[in-house]
């Protein structure tokens, strides 16, 4: 145990910290119904890896144009016959097929394709984590400054304008903090299980909390143990840590559903 | 029921002086020919009225006669094709919506609500003064989505009071009331107390409270019909070609008593 600790140690840490941004984040992309756009920024960030990989650049300046792209793209496609959410699937998929080509055809990176995918958070060591942990702070002052807002916007946007808020620009703010955790996150759960991560302690928060802050909580508590549980088990089952990260989220979410829903049924026959 | 026919605001001193105070009041808020238009449709068309300070201005008309795009354009939720809005006082703007639904995303609570508006020009008094007439202190750990349409009604008008708005914007606050809660809501704003005194735009149905009270009556279909004190409008023989002699039924819109000064594409 001691001697697995070591090695599970950085990992484990920088999974805990990207769970304290992506729990709120997460809370948010869910009541602005952003979660499209985050998966489309999520699959964004393979072909900002691999442009990065490609032009020999850091891949957060990558990860940044390939996240440019895919908001102009949206306001070129802006039609009001095409429902914005297969746009951006559209967009999703796109974006992956063209990473995957980048990553496979134009660098040498196809050995760790499947990292990218799926993440290989046991490759971070001690000296990733202030980088991270910093980017975690800057993310989470930056969802302090907006967070009112965003929330006074999800329960109603013309109150919310009346009061001063401009929807436009807190909007823009919002998908700069979203692709800026999507860069961070794409190494501990890859880019296919991004949104994964994001969605799913928000979703089963809002199952379990009556209020805003209450769901953040909750969704907060379950981010570290989809993160703890996931870590261990990765190295226990030796699978991709991405991959037990999202499935140890996922078994929660969907046993919190059934659990919630027999008691609702039982108080509701008993009285 | 019988608040609604027992005391006529006429009658009360308080809203006498109110309304005599109004014509006198410095403008709040003036529109000066004020269109909006989505590509052919005209949906306001050339609208030209004051508020004054402290006033309570009634806006009647038809469906689709564009009362809730005058709202939108006066709360800035849009801006107008031609003509402009000039605030006159810097304007602290309350508005209770026609419609209002939380999504069942997010969790919100009563509390929740009220919290996300600026109090910070009531003092704690005036606040429980709020609370405690509109009968909010039991639906506070309420889930808003669950609430009777009569209780979210309270519950925005309180969140709009909170904030110590000088232009409060009704509109249509009493669709999907019953009786009695449209009753009891229309009392309530005629007898604000006077920290809570503002200018007030009110878009109504009811031609009964219109008609009642010495406020200021707008009628539009895209441009304004009419405008007047409803005991000068009643003796009008424009206003009882539109409205015939008995308005104290619901309105009903004759389209084909509206054809003065309409645009021509409106016809």
């Amino acid at each position: 145990m001691l001697s697995w600790l070591a090695i599970i140690a950085p990992a484990w840490i920088a999974g805990s910290l990207l769970a304290l941004l992506s729990a709120p984040l997460g809370c948010l992309v869910l009541w602005r119904r952003m979660a499209f756009f985050a998966d489309a920024l999520a699959h964004g960030t393979l072909l900002g890896v691999g442009l990065a990989v490609w032009w020999q650049l850091p891949s957060g300046i990558g990860i940044a144009l390939v996240s440019v792209l895919v908001v102009f793209s949206l306001v070129v496609i802006d039609d009001e016959r095409l429902p914005m959410d297969a746009v951006l699937a559209v967009v999703a998929v796109t974006l992956l097929c063209f990473g995957l080509l980048t990553l496979t055809q134009l660098t040498d990176q196809q050995a760790n394709v499947l990292g990218f995918l799926f993440g290989n958070l046991l490759e971070r060591d001690w000296a990733d984590l202030p980088m991270i942990a910093a980017a975690v702070l800057i993310g989470l002052i930056a969802l302090r400054y907006i967070w009112s807002a965003q929330v006074k916007l999800a329960t109603h946007e013309a109150l919310a304008r009346i009061q001063g808020i401009n929807p436009a620009a807190q909007r823009l703010f919002f998908m700069g903090v979203l692709a800026g955790f999507c860069a961070i996150a794409l190494q501990a759960v890859g880019s296919l299980l991004i949104s994964g991560m994001l969605i799913l302690p928000a979703l089963t928060a809002r199952l379990l909390a009556n209020s805003p802050n209450r769901m953040v909580v909750v969704a907060l508590v379950l981010a570290q143990i989809g993160v703890t549980v996931g870590v261990w088990s990765s190295v226990w089952l030796d699978i991709q840590t991405g991959l037990s990260i999202v499935l140890v989220l996922a078994v929660i979410f969907f046993m919190t559903l059934i659990i919630t829903k027999l008691t609702t049924k039982l108080t509701a026959s008993r009285s | 029921m019988t608040s609604l026919v027992s005391p006529a605001p006429i009658t009360d001193p308080a809203a006498t002086i109110r309304s005599t105070n109004a014509t006198t009041a410095p403008p709040l808020l003036s529109l000066d020919q004020v269109s909006y238009a989505i590509g052919p449709q005209t949906l306001v068309s050339k609208v030209s009225f004051a508020i004054a300070a402290g006033e309570t201005i009634s806006l009647i008309g038809p469906n689709g006669a564009g009362k809730s795009t005058l709202v939108k354009l006066i709360l800035g939720l849009l801006s107008p094709t031609s003509g402009k809005i000039v605030p006159e006082q810097p304007l602290r703007l309350g508005y209770v919506p026609q419609r209002f639904s939380v999504s069942p995303i997010l969790p919100l609570r009563v509390q929740d609500l009220l919290a996300q508006a600026d109090t910070r020009l009531l003092d704690q008094a005036q606040q429980d003064f709020i609370y405690d007439k509109l009968k909010l202190s039991h639906l506070l750990l309420r889930q808003l989505r669950h609430l009777s349409g009569g209780e979210t009604q309270r519950v925005l008008l309180a969140r709009a009071l909170l904030e110590r708005p000088n232009l409060l914007i009704l509109d249509e606050p009493m669709q999907g009331l019953d009786p009695d809660s449209e009753a009891w809501l229309y009392q309530f704003i005629d007898e604000l107390p006077d920290f809570l005194h503002c200018a007030m735009l009110v878009v109504s149905h009811d031609l009964h409270w219109v008609m009642k009270g010495s406020r200021r009556v707008i009628c539009l279909n895209k441009h304004i019909c009419c405008v007047g004190q409803p005991s000068e409008l009643a003796v009008s023989a424009e206003f009882q070609k539109l409205f015939g002699h008995n308005y104290e039924q619901p309105y009903v819109h004759k389209p084909h008593h509206c054809e003065h000064h309409a645009p021509s594409e409106l016809l």
